[in-house]
């Protein structure tokens, strides 16, 4: 996009926009070179701005007495024009990460927002909830150290093929009825209770192994976990709970009982636009070789 | 084209009316387009996500000064629906409203061939505006709207013009499953061509004389009249409730805020001396009693939305198109109980063939499940030692490659079709079952025909006895506790599922009360019981 590339990128003239499906936790959430724009989760006729008007307490307390499921919606291309109307005041740049555009129209509403300016770079992870954290945090910390955008697009095509991603879902329900079971679909009506261990693959929802039995899930985690590092590799992992704090750690313990260098970097729970899919007690990890 | 004479230029006011027409047609027909909704992903929102973002566009026309210049009204609008836009349909709406206000804006008054100028527009726009424009969308149906216009004969009036755009556009949403396949296979027209058209028609009207049509507002079209015919879509409410408030210095959004709790669908559109307003209500006497303390009411209308309902809740029931799917491996399996056959079902397997311990099926019923078989690969599941050779006998004569997974019982067989899939080979098929297999043990609960002593075990005719891999493990006359020693001894090794298949008979409620008192007594395994419904058996156990 005719950027000059050999430009030092740092904190003084770069910012990281994501949307809030990346789910960012509390930490993060106040880096003053990263800002999140909202998705809508909308029960009925009332919306709420994901991780603005609603928090996942108040959303999966929703959750279990609505009596119809809630559905979602992108921001509009003028709310990202806002923002990156304001950022680009004070940032010669911009990368605005967003969750995979075969589930969501919002990386669509940033690319029709990012032609009305230059400078702009927006990123599909191709996946979901903490993976766009865990992208922003490693972006800010090439920043820190100063890096250029040949670097960051480099890193991001690496985080997009090598990054662990994986998920279990207490349910398959809501992943169904919200349209975005992808590859997983030959698993729904099963009257076993399944317990894949999911992942994104080219942007959907794919069955990495069936399972049965929460407990066989997650050692198919810890399976796949070390499948995806090298002994004895320093690992960066973010890992997100819907509603089940208790499930991170089960998880991190996991990770742990492994020879890897874990860093647990990010912890933090799944949102509601998310959450929407993927249900209560649902639980995410995500994690890069450093 | 005498009408040209009587063309007039964008208004704050006509425009007010134009999408206040395409809300309402799209207001009715939301559900039917939320129900064609599977592409790009099928969440059913594309009716709602083009109704929010319309609404967004009468809300800030609403709020607008009517004595607003024609590029300052285009610019509205077109800033609206980029700012309101709801899903990929919005966003792409937004474009089109861009490209058609920025035609709009350049143009005294409204011609055919404004028209045709303003569709080019937004054609152009919204292609450019997709970074891969999908054919068998809103944007072919848009495109080709488009180019009939560009066909037509100048002279052709506005009227035939907006009714052979019409026509041409409903013509291309018929045709969009035979460009995106994914249409054809749910059977579907495209949810944002249909919505797209229900607008389009909402604003024109479709033939001179039918429903329709504030394009009269804008371009002047002799014949046509507002229509007052309203379908209603999804409204928990009862009565929809419409009329015209007339007065000094009416307060629109005041109004608005104080309707909004009693129903929803709302609208309050229009001027500080008449308002339009529209709602889906269960007290449509406190509507107007509000409204009445402001002005005087005009045009009252309250219909009972209620007695469209059943035709709302027979579609509902319908269950959703799903296209039937060939794989290219399918499961024969012999199984004895309904309970048994549903849960084989619902993880692929089938044709069945019923049979079991004490009913061994023929191999030539085995072979006409086969031959019922229309996937290229068959595998079949014995789910019982003495039906093996049978199904290697049907394996060996098939005119298709045929296996067998030797399974030897029906709850081995179901923790086997977990790994089971469709897309897969047989070789594959049989690879990642078989690794199954070797992680299950099998454990049976059944009661002794005869008093004897097997494999050191003493057995009273009638008493309940316990087998582990085919091996008599435990006898009694309490089904728990014979349950009990059966269980313990197949949590062993990693083993931490177990899986119970509650028979049919006399036991049943025992062997219900058997597996509560084992999730107590292995309080560190995990239980799955379904009612197999299998005969001979009381309790099935499976543990992986």
């Amino acid at each position: 996009m005719g950027m000059v590339d050999e430009l030092r990128l740092d904190r003084t003239n770069t910012a990281i926009v994501v949307d809030s499906t990346a789910d960012l936790s509390a930490g993060l959430a106040a880096d003053p070179n990263l800002s999140m724009v909202p998705l809508n989760v909308h029960f009925g006729e009332t919306s709420y701005r994901d991780w603005v008007d609603i928090q996942p307490t108040e959303f999966y307390a929703k959750l279990k007495t609505a009596e119809a499921l809630p559905t979602t919606s992108q921001p509009s291309p003028g709310r990202f024009v806002d923002e990156y109307k304001k950022l680009r005041t004070q940032f010669e740049r911009i990368y605005s990460i967003h969750l995979s555009s075969k589930l969501s129209g919002t990386f669509e509403s940033a690319m029709t927002a990012q032609r009305e300016f230059t400078g702009i770079t927006v990123l599909d992870t191709g996946m979901v909830s903490q993976s766009g954290a865990l992208l922003a945090r490693q972006l800010l910390e090439m920043l820190d150290a100063g890096t250029t955008h040949d670097e960051i697009m480099s890193y991001v095509d690496r985080f997009r093929k090598d990054s662990g991603r994986v998920f279990i879902l207490d349910t398959l329900e809501y992943l169904q009825k919200g349209g975005r079971i992808g590859r997983a679909a030959g698993l729904v009506g099963s009257l076993l209770n399944m317990k894949p261990l999911l992942t994104f693959n080219e942007g959907i929802v794919d069955t990495y192994k069936k399972v049965r039995g929460e407990r066989k899930a997650m050692a198919a985690m810890q399976e796949y976990f070390l499948e995806k590092t090298s002994p004895g590799a320093r690992v960066a992992v973010a890992i997100a709970h819907a509603d089940a704090p208790r499930k991170v750690d089960e998880v991190l313990d996991l990770l742990k009982q492994t020879d890897r260098d874990v860093h647990l970097v990010l912890r933090g729970e799944v949102g509601s636009v998310i959450g929407t899919y993927a249900g209560p007690e649902a639980v995410a990890l995500f994690f890069i070789e450093e | 084209m005498e009408a040209d004479s009587r063309l007039r230029t964008v208004t704050t006011a006509n425009a007010r009316t134009l999408v206040g027409a395409c809300h309402r047609a799209i207001e009715a027909r939301r559900q039917q387009v939320n129900d064609l909704n599977v592409y790009p992903v099928p969440d059913g929102d594309t009716g709602t996500n083009l109704l929010l973002s319309v609404r967004a566009v009468v809300a800030d026309l609403a709020k607008a000064d009517d004595s607003l210049a024609r590029q300052a009204v285009c610019d509205l609008v077109a800033n609206a629906a980029l700012m309101g836009a709801r899903g990929n349909s919005g966003v792409i709406l937004s474009q089109i409203v861009r490209g058609a206000m920025e035609a709009l804006a350049e143009m005294e008054t409204v011609s055919s061939a404004g028209v045709v100028k303003i569709l080019r527009r937004a054609t152009d726009t919204a292609y450019r505006a997709v970074r891969k424009p999908v054919e068998g969308t809103i944007l072919t149906v848009l495109r080709e709207m488009t180019e009939a216009a560009e066909a037509a004969p100048e002279t052709m009036d506005l009227s035939e013009l907006f009714a052979l755009i019409v026509r041409t556009g409903w013509k291309s949403v018929e045709r969009t499953p035979t460009l995106l396949k994914v249409l054809a296979d749910a059977g579907v027209v495209d949810a944002g061509g249909y919505g797209l058209m229900v607008m389009f028609e909402g604003m024109v009207g479709g033939e001179p004389g039918e429903e329709g049509v504030a394009a009269d507002a804008l371009f002047s079209i002799p014949g046509i009249t507002e229509s007052t015919t309203d379908e209603h879509g999804d409204s928990i409410y009862t009565y929809c409730t419409t009329f015209l408030l007339e007065g000094v210095s009416l307060d629109g959004p005041e109004l608005e805020t104080q309707l909004d709790p009693l129903g929803d669908s709302l609208l309050v559109v229009g001027t500080d001396q008449q308002l339009k307003v529209h709602v889906h209500t269960d007290e449509p006497g406190v509507v107007l009693g509000l409204a009445t303390a402001r002005g005087v009411l005009l045009q009252v209308a309250i219909d009972n939305m209620k007695t469209q309902t059943a035709e709302r809740d027979a579609r509902l029931a319908a269950p959703s198109p799903r296209p039937a799917t060939l794989g290219r491996t399918q499961v024969v399996a012999v199984v004895a109980g309904a309970g048994m056959r549903e849960l084989f079902l619902s993880l692929g397997a089938g044709p069945f063939v019923e049979g079991g311990q004490t009913m061994n099926p023929s191999a030539e019923e085995i072979m006409n499940a086969v031959a019922a078989a229309r996937a290229p690969a068959v595998l079949i599941l014995p789910n019982n030692k003495n039906i093996v050779m049978a199904a290697e006998q049907v394996a060996s004569l098939a005119e298709k490659p045929v296996a067998v997974l030797p399974t030897h019982s029906m709850q081995v067989g179901l923790s086997a079709m977990v790994g089971f899939d469709p897309e897969n080979s047989l070789d594959e098929n049989v690879a990642e079952m078989t690794g199954i297999l070797e992680e299950v043990l099998s454990g049976e609960v059944t009661r002794a025909v005869r008093d004897s002593v097997v494999d050191d075990v003493q057995v009273r005719e009638g008493a309940f006895i316990g087998l582990v891999e085919g091996r008599l493990v435990a006898s009694g006359d309490d089904l728990y506790e014979v349950a009990r020693d059966v269980t313990a001894r197949l949590l062993v090794g990693d083993r931490e599922l177990v899986t119970a298949l509650i028979g049919e008979g006399d036991a049943a409620d025992s062997a219900r009360e058997a597996i509560e008192r084992l999730r107590e007594e292995f309080g560190d395994a995990e239980f799955e019981a379904h009612e197999g419904g299998q005969p001979l058996y009381p309790l099935l156990l499976a543990a992986e």
